[in-house]
């Protein structure tokens, strides 16, 4: 961290990602009335909230800080507000598939959070239909369908990646976005915990039919697509201190 | 469970008293924008979600003031509670620092998007430095607007794929503009 700041604006990221416990969160409060530095960092992550219309309500972010436990209603509109997937009735329609009987049950006292967690990351993979509701893929897709995502991060990893790769190793990039420009995105920076996260919006690809691959590949550090590209020409995916997740989908002619 | 609405029933508020735990989450739940509402009545930004948090965390920690509340409409005296912190809040800020809060300025709490001074600074200062101008119509219209993809889409003339990696990119040039170190 550039020297001049203080150590509580990374209590800052961390209440907005919420992944702060109770005590830092009083630590956060007490330091914020007196430090118009932090207090204007504060307002940046609210601004950006406001903007792309993401991240953790209000009520989320404070209940967590106060060792509450978001209500099942209040979570499901903390999925709501980031992400919209080919439209506002679409994100709803998501919200609800990725909503029910997904959301993790915290334990009934003040402070502790989280039952048992799956201990593996995970990449849920949804697709969304010209016109229609986003429904998570079972197996088969078609070539003009738009894709959505979401994550499982258990084990809290900071960065993901998120590609296909069909018959003919052609790849297909969904997170970061990169149709192929001269710079080189990185992977995306992502949230702990088991969530599910949304990401960003659906994308679509023009898809040839046969096998992709869809690969979440979980990291630590922010690798470009370059270096992924060229691995995936070596058959050398796999990583230390990685974690992928993988989905065979079939790509055939247009479903309903 | 009895729910703190307008009358709150005997057993109810021995266990409010009590600051048993679900009774609390209950009250957190249902009350939480009277109490984030009456503090914005105040101040907003940082200082409103401070002063919210530090009314909750009295609730749950403060056995006085649980009991000060003999009964009747809860969400009412959480009210006069909130806004008489958020008061208190104020002068103790004043105090600590010398570009206070006016209490006598409307705070007027807006949900419009970039309202406050520093906000409107910040977005003409991205306007201006780093958004490309090509995609200017795609910030206006998703991020000020909040039109809908299908909307925005429709509006400026885009394939909602096109919009769609764009507003990706600008996503992505806001996170680094407002939140990097050095911000």
């Amino acid at each position: 961290m550039p020297t001049g700041l203080c150590r509580e604006r990374g209590l800052i990221k961390r209440h907005f990602r919420g992944d702060v416990s109770s005590g830092e969160e009083g630590e956060l409060r007490a330091h914020l009335p007196a430090c118009a530095a932090c207090r204007g960092y504060y307002d940046r992550f609210l601004l950006h909230a406001r903007l792309t219309r993401s991240g953790r309500s209000p009520s989320d972010r404070l209940a967590i800080g106060l060792g509450l436990h978001p209500a099942p209603a209040q979570g499901v509109r903390a999925l709501l507000a980031p992400w919209p997937l080919a439209g506002v009735a679409a994100a709803v329609a998501l919200l609800l598939v990725l909503g029910r009987g997904t959301l993790e049950s915290p334990a009934s006292d003040f402070g502790a959070r989280g039952a048992a967690t799956p201990s593996r990351s995970a990449l849920e993979i949804y697709r969304v239909p010209h016109n229609q509701k986003p429904a998570p893929v079972e197996g088969v897709i078609s070539p003009d369908d738009e894709l959505a995502f979401a994550y499982r991060n258990p084990l809290k990893y900071k960065h993901l990646l998120v590609f296909g790769i069909d018959d003919a190793r052609t790849v297909y990039w969904f997170h970061p976005a990169w149709n192929g420009q001269a710079a080189t995105p990185v992977a995306i920076s992502i949230a702990p915990g088991v969530g599910p996260h949304e990401l960003g919006e659906a994308v679509r690809h023009d898809l040839r039919e046969g096998t992709l691959r869809v690969i979440g590949l979980f990291t630590n550090s922010p690798l470009s697509v370059a270096v992924i590209e060229e691995r995936i020409r070596r058959g050398a995916l796999d990583l230390p201190n990685a974690e992928r997740s993988e989905t065979k989908l079939k790509v055939g002619r247009a479903l309903p | 469970m009895q729910k703190a609405t307008q009358e709150a029933p005997v057993e109810w508020l021995d266990r409010f008293h009590a600051g048993e735990r679900p009774v609390i989450e209950e009250v957190y739940r249902t009350h939480f924008r009277t109490v984030d509402g009456a503090v914005g009545a105040v101040m907003s930004g940082a200082d409103r979600e401070t002063a919210t948090h530090e009314v909750f965390f009295r609730l749950i920690n403060n056995d006085g003031l649980r009991r000060s509340f003999k009964g009747g409409d809860l969400g009412a005296w959480l009210a006069v509670v909130s806004r008489n912190h958020a008061i208190d809040y104020v002068r103790r800020r004043n105090r600590e620092s010398p570009v206070g809060i006016d209490l006598g300025a409307s705070a007027a709490h807006s949900t419009a998007v970039g309202d406050g001074a520093e906000a409107r600074l910040l977005i003409e200062r991205f306007q201006r430095e780093i958004l490309p101008p090509a995609w200017a119509g795609v910030f206006e219209v998703r991020m000020l607007r909040s039109l809908s993809q299908a909307e925005a889409a429709a509006t400026l003339g885009l394939s909602r794929t096109t919009l769609a990696y764009r507003e990706l990119r600008i996503r992505l040039m806001l996170r680094k503009f407002l939140l990097e170190d050095g911000a």
